[in-house]
């Protein structure tokens, strides 16, 4: 007779006293209600709300003191403790927090309820923390769904705009399509190992039927691989996420492209490396192929765009092709090549669309020609722009240059010549729209010298996003150390 | 402010190197010194000075200096002239940096930040059309080539494990053996052709004449472009003395000295005049390299000084022309010696003498050494019979166009008029190219100088200590009689130098060097477009149609492979009341599609529903056929709600055409075949021990029920349930919201 494992055999109070590994979670959700409870009593005035934001982000980095240095799996298997999760639950808080400060000031002139977007937020975060740091695919499952929703409903805050309906629709109907399909993937792997936990299935695969070949099996990564195709951004599952971003409010597209994107990969990490590692050649050579298509697609697009804002979206999309470079070598060098370009990402693509945001909510678009003159009318942000750009083509001694340097190492010493030989190719086509921008800044009259305003809160924002990107370049040495302890083995 | 902190650091820098590292350097040791940066990866802050890079780096911040006190009066009065050091002294300190790193990737860090402020500095004038494009070209260029560097360097590093110079040096013999030596060879070779302008990718180097003028001197002639140069001397060790480095280096070598060379004579464009001048002599540069030998590696660093001092002072001497003239069209210029520029003439004078390889200039010991290297001992006799020809022609049309410079320019009687009238420049401006002009001067008057400074450099790249001896006068040897002839060829060649340039006047545009760079760009545009208007903004329907048929693509790609594999005909027998069903499934999924209205999809739809609760029903399972059927009713009745507040028109549609509709056939038909697969390998799959069992042997002892659905819904999975209850009451409250909400909506 199997045992299964039933809720009553487990001690309760070990499950209690193992909630303070939930804290950062915990104290995020929390903080996200108690916001959403107090906005309606603000009657309008909720600018302030940003602070409770910020400090609910900040007590959940302490919350995280207990789980550093923890390593195993605790409550009831659904939260793992290791150095993937170590390194990821952070990155997403900083990720959350960046584009918390950047917020307030474009909320209040697009007249988007404040304490909604921050709720959302913070739940959205909780999502993708839980995300990265579970071996349970129901928890998995879940974490991308809290976080998927509340990226819908964030889509669409923009209640009068119809672009920003349109956004909102789109990511829901082609969001749920993905889901739909990951969960079909999971199901199947479920139902061919009898586990819901990757370690466990990683072991039902390697140990005794294992020998014998599993078309299902195969389908089912297939699956698996179309469904986080979604949540990545990965061609030819991208198709939303121009107009999804072009239309979202630009902190939320901002939060997007670095919150779920970041999660979907460290839960990729997780499946394909931790549950399906001793298939590897199987999904490795489609995570290459797709890395190919990705950034090819997205940088030659980008090369179009007359909008600013689509053009960081195709930006992402490219950037994402970058990253499945790891998972495509899943050696690791490669994974944590993956998880510092991660980070890098996170701090580099906030800091470009920050001038984004800078510029809507001072009441321009985002066409290119708004950008005409911007080294003039805010020198400040012009060259903080010019620095991210720098960063996401890679050019030293940027985060991304590094990002870019250890994923090139890793898929030339994976023999996977021509991916790296692409990496560069598509390195100089991102040069073209990125440079594209910083002319219109430097070269080109403004239109009118009024000049721009943000407020402190957004300043911080930008500045650590900015310092980010420098420092993580700069001193690469312990965040590289950092993401070479949270590498997962294949086994 | 930045010009002071320019000046100080350049003036710093040079007497740091000077006293302070020149007296090890020159007793033959090198100064290291490492802090660790992401050691792991093998990257660290080095700095590794050895003859080489003391030599490359005194150059950097001694002509530094001079075109920081040029520029200081030739700036003057500019627009953002600020900003102009600051972007200087970025170059400046990038370019010491690359030449003193000890470790390549720092070296690549600072590679790309001279490209880098080399873009900010052409583009200097953005108003212009023309720099902002010369800007463009060469960012692209150089930055394409740098990349091939960084993947040199990678090799390097997964080759022996170290990307330190001085780790290298010490095994020089690792990388020649190794399999990736080609890939390498190549690699360095492309970032280093591209940076110094190496024939075809020099393409961006007239482009770059927009930059202010002592940027010219100092990045475009006398420094940046030289750093493919020093990349070269560096690896030579590493990886030169054999056939493909001879082949490569050599032979690009061979064909830049001559392009270079010759398209200067048809330029009448002064500065563009000067840039071709210099490609062609990053030409010889590159050229003795390859050769590789003791005494081209001699003759290499002689004539990098050589030239780094009087093409700098050319480039200066230029800027004074126009400023003097207000024009640098050599049509019309001319004479300017008697027409008030006696002292510029002057300074002309001796420096196109060392640019023709005259004594008693450091040009005249230059070339003696580059003839004694071309007839030295080389790697093949043939290899021998090109770089003298190719050296021979270059010293010869390099001969005509400082004839050109100095006495058309200069001496020559004239009867064109400058549209000013010709003034000497102020005395900052005059004076940094009469220092290099003294250089030349004084190097060739005491070569023992010139000896003491270049041999430490030269030990550095031939990797052993140089015995070599640097003498203006050799003596009656072969040498000195192929360079008179050389000489000769140089005079006939500016005699009919008209009939020389004419091809070069009537290229065909396709066949000119900036040619490849415009078909490429513009085919990448092209394609651009293409691509975009073939993936932009289609309907959701589109965007759906291609995510699934990736999803089943993926898919039958892996059935596709693994086709023998399959469980065929291992299925069990189907009743004939499956067959019934099946066929009512199929009709209401095929009613669905082609109904043209909303509320008969609708229906049809449900029909499949229920038809799929009647399977359910067939093969005994109660629970989920009772599951299925409520759904799927909720899911009809919810769908008849929304119709019932969506206008008329959204109700009805065309339908789309019928190639459209073929496509969309052949979608589904993929997408769907896909699934069935998918259920049927599944169902083959062995089964783990099933959930069922458990249930079924512990609902009566352990919850006392009898009926084991039951005693799952509401005590085994009892939490559950009220979860679901939960959902399904707050949906319920979710669509009576929204329903009261339409309802307002469409009576207001």
């Amino acid at each position: 007779m199997p045992t299964l494992p039933i809720v009553g055999e487990v001690d309760t109070a070990v499950l209690v006293a193992q909630l303070i590994f939930l804290l950062p979670e915990l104290i995020l959700a929390v903080t996200g209600t108690v916001i959403v409870a107090i906005s309606p009593l603000l009657r309008g005035r909720e600018r302030p709300l940003v602070f409770v934001a910020a400090t609910g982000v900040l007590a959940a980095f302490a919350g995280l003191g207990p789980s550093v240095g923890g390593a195993g799996e605790v409550l009831a298997r659904m939260l793992v403790l290791d150095g993937t999760s170590t390194f990821f639950r952070p990155v997403f808080m900083l990720g959350a927090l960046i584009v918390i400060g950047l917020s307030p000031d474009y909320l209040a002139r697009r007249q988007v309820p404040a304490g909604e977007f921050y709720a959302l937020v913070l739940f959205a975060t909780v999502g993708i923390m839980l995300m990265a740091s579970t071996h349970e695919l129901l928890m998995l499952y879940l974490g991308l769904e809290l976080a998927s929703i509340s990226g819908y409903v964030l889509a669409g805050m923009l209640r009068s705009d119809a672009r920003s309906q349109e956004a909102s629709i789109k990511l829901f109907l082609i969001g749920a399509m993905g889901s739909a399909v990951l969960l079909f993937g999971l199901s199947l792997v479920y139902g061919i190992t009898g586990s819901t936990n990757l370690v466990e299935i990683g072991h039902a695969l390697t140990g005794g039927a294992a020998a014998t070949f599993r078309p299902a099996l195969l389908a089912a990564t297939m699956f698996l691989v179309a469904g986080f195709g979604f949540k990545m951004a990965a061609v030819p599952f991208h198709m939303y996420v121009p107009d999804a971003y072009e239309g979202a409010p630009t902190p939320v597209a901002a939060f997007l492209s670095v919150g779920l994107e970041g999660a979907a990969f460290a839960a990729a990490i997780r499946v394909f490396v931790t549950g399906l590692g001793i298939i590897q050649p199987n999904w490795a050579a489609v995570f290459a192929v797709l890395a190919l298509a990705t950034m090819t697609l997205g940088n030659v697009t980008a090369l179009l765009q007359q909008n600013v804002k689509r053009m960081m979206a195709y930006s992402s999309i490219a950037q994402a092709g970058y990253i499945l470079v790891g998972l495509a070598v899943a050696t690791d060098r490669g994974i944590s090549a993956m998880l510092y370009y991660v980070l890098a990402y996170t701090v580099m693509n906030l800091g470009a669309w920050a001038a984004l945001i800078y510029l809507s909510h001072n009441g321009q678009s985002e066409e290119l020609a708004d950008f005409a003159g911007l080294g003039r009318r805010a020198p400040l942000v012009a060259w903080a722009l010019t620095f991210c750009f720098l960063s996401l083509i890679g050019i030293p001694p940027t985060a991304g240059f590094f990002g870019k340097f250890l994923l090139f190492s890793a898929a030339v010493d994976a023999g996977l010549f021509w991916l790296a030989v692409a990496m560069a190719v598509n390195s100089v086509i991102s040069l073209g729209y990125y440079w594209n921008v910083v002319r219109a800044m430097f070269m080109e009259e403004p239109a009118t010298e009024e000049p721009l305003k943000a407020s402190p809160v957004f300043g911080l924002g930008f500045t650590l996003a900015v310092l980010g990107t420098l420092l993580i370049g700069l001193g690469a040495a312990p965040f590289f150390r950092l993401v070479s302890a949270a590498v997962v083995t294949l086994p | 402010m930045a010009f002071a902190l320019g000046m100080g650091l350049s003036i710093l820098a040079f007497l740091a190197l000077l006293a302070g590292a020149g007296p090890q350097v020159l007793a033959g040791r090198v100064v290291a010194w490492s802090v660790p940066w992401m050691p792991s990866a093998g990257v660290n802050l080095s700095l590794y000075i050895d003859g080489l890079a003391w030599f490359f780096g005194l150059l950097v911040s001694g002509i530094g200096a001079l075109v920081f006190t040029y520029a200081s009066a030739y700036m003057h009065g500019a627009e953002r002239v600020n900003r102009f050091f600051w972007y200087l002294l970025l170059f400046m300190v990038s370019m010491l940096g690359l030449v003193l790193s000890g470790n390549l990737i720092l070296l690549f860090v600072f590679w790309e930040l001279t490209t880098v402020s080399s873009y900010l500095l052409i583009g200097f004038n953005y108003e212009r059309p023309e720099a902002r494009a010369g800007a463009q070209r060469s960012l692209v260029v150089t930055v394409v080539g740098g990349l091939g560097l960084l993947a040199a360097f990678v090799l390097v590093l997964l080759a022996t494990g170290s990307l330190e110079v001085a780790d290298l040096l010490a095994d020089p013999a690792a990388l020649r053996g190794h399999p990736s030596y080609g890939a390498i060879l190549a690699l360095l070779a492309f970032g280093a052709f591209t940076k110094s302008a190496q024939f075809p990718f020099h393409v961006w180097l007239p482009g770059a004449m927009e930059a202010p003028t002592p940027v010219s001197a100092y990045l475009h002639s006398a420094t940046m472009v030289k750093a493919g140069v020093f990349l070269l001397a560096r690896f030579l060790p590493l990886l030169g003395g054999t056939l493909p480095w001879l082949l490569v280096v050599g032979l690009t070598g061979v064909a830049t000295m001559l392009a270079g060379a010759y398209l200067a004579l048809s330029q009448r464009n002064l500065k563009a005049f000067l840039a071709y001048t210099t490609i062609g002599q990053l030409g010889v540069l590159t050229g003795l390299l390859g050769l590789g030998t003791l005494p081209a590696v001699v003759a290499a660093m002689a004539q990098t000084l050589n030239h780094a001092l009087y093409k700098g002072a050319l480039f200066m001497i230029a800027g004074n022309v126009e400023h003097g003239t207000g024009t640098r069209d050599l049509g019309r210029l001319g004479g300017l010696a008697r027409r008030g520029m006696p002292r510029t003439a002057a300074t002309a004078l001796v420096v196109a003498l060392s640019m023709a390889g005259l004594p008693p200039l450091l040009g005249f010991v230059s070339k003696e050494l580059i003839l004694e290297a071309a007839f030295g001992p080389g790697a093949h006799g043939w290899a021998s019979a090109v770089f003298v020809l190719g050296l021979g022609l270059n010293g010869a049309l390099n001969l005509a166009a400082a004839v050109v410079l100095a006495w058309d320019l200069f001496f020559r009687r004239s009867r064109v008029t400058p549209p000013h009238q010709p003034h000497e420049p102020g005395r900052a401006m005059a004076a940094p190219p009469a220092v290099l002009a003294a250089g030349v001067l004084g190097f060739g008057l005491a070569p023992a100088l010139a000896e003491r400074v270049l041999q430490p450099a030269v030990a550095a790249v031939a990797a052993r200590p140089a015995g070599f001896h640097l003498e203006l006068w050799h003596g009656f040897t072969a040498e000195l009689a192929v360079g008179l002839l050389v000489i000769a060829s140089g005079l006939v060649a500016y005699r009919y130098l008209a009939l020389l340039v004419a091809p070069a006047r009537v290229w065909p545009p396709a066949l000119q060097p900036i040619g490849w760079y415009e078909a490429l760009v513009g085919a990448v545009e092209r394609g651009t477009r293409r691509l975009n208007d073939l993936v932009q903004h289609r309907p959701l329907r589109h965007h759906l149609t291609v995510v699934l048929l990736a999803a089943a693509g993926f898919l039958w790609v892996t059935l596709f492979l693994h086709w023998r594999v399959l469980p065929w005909g291992q299925w069990s027998p189907v009743g004939p009341e499956f067959v019934v069903v099946a066929a009512v499934v199929v009709a209401g999924a095929l009613a669905t599609t082609l109904l043209r209205t909303g509320l008969g999809a609708i229906l049809s739809l449900g029909v499949v529903g229920y038809m799929v609760s009647l399977m359910y029903v067939i093969l005994q399972a109660p629970d989920l056929a009772l599951t299925q059927l409520l759904i799927e009713t909720l899911t009809v009745v919810l769908f008849v709600a929304v119709f019932a507040f969506l206008p008329r028109a959204a109700l009805r549609w065309a339908g789309s055409g019928y190639g459209s509709r073929g496509a969309d056939l052949a979608a589904a038909g993929l997408v769907g075949a896909g699934a069935a697969a998918l259920a049927l390998l599944a169902v083959t799959e062995p089964v783990f021990p099933r959930i069922s069992d458990y249930f079924v042997a512990n609902s009566l002892e352990l919850a006392g029920g009898k009926n084991v659905v039951n005693v799952i819904l509401v005590d085994f999975r009892g939490l559950d349930t009220m979860g679901e209850i939960t959902v399904l009451a707050i949906a319920a409250a979710g669509v009576f919201a929204l329903l009261r909400l339409g309802k307002r909506g469409s009576q207001g």
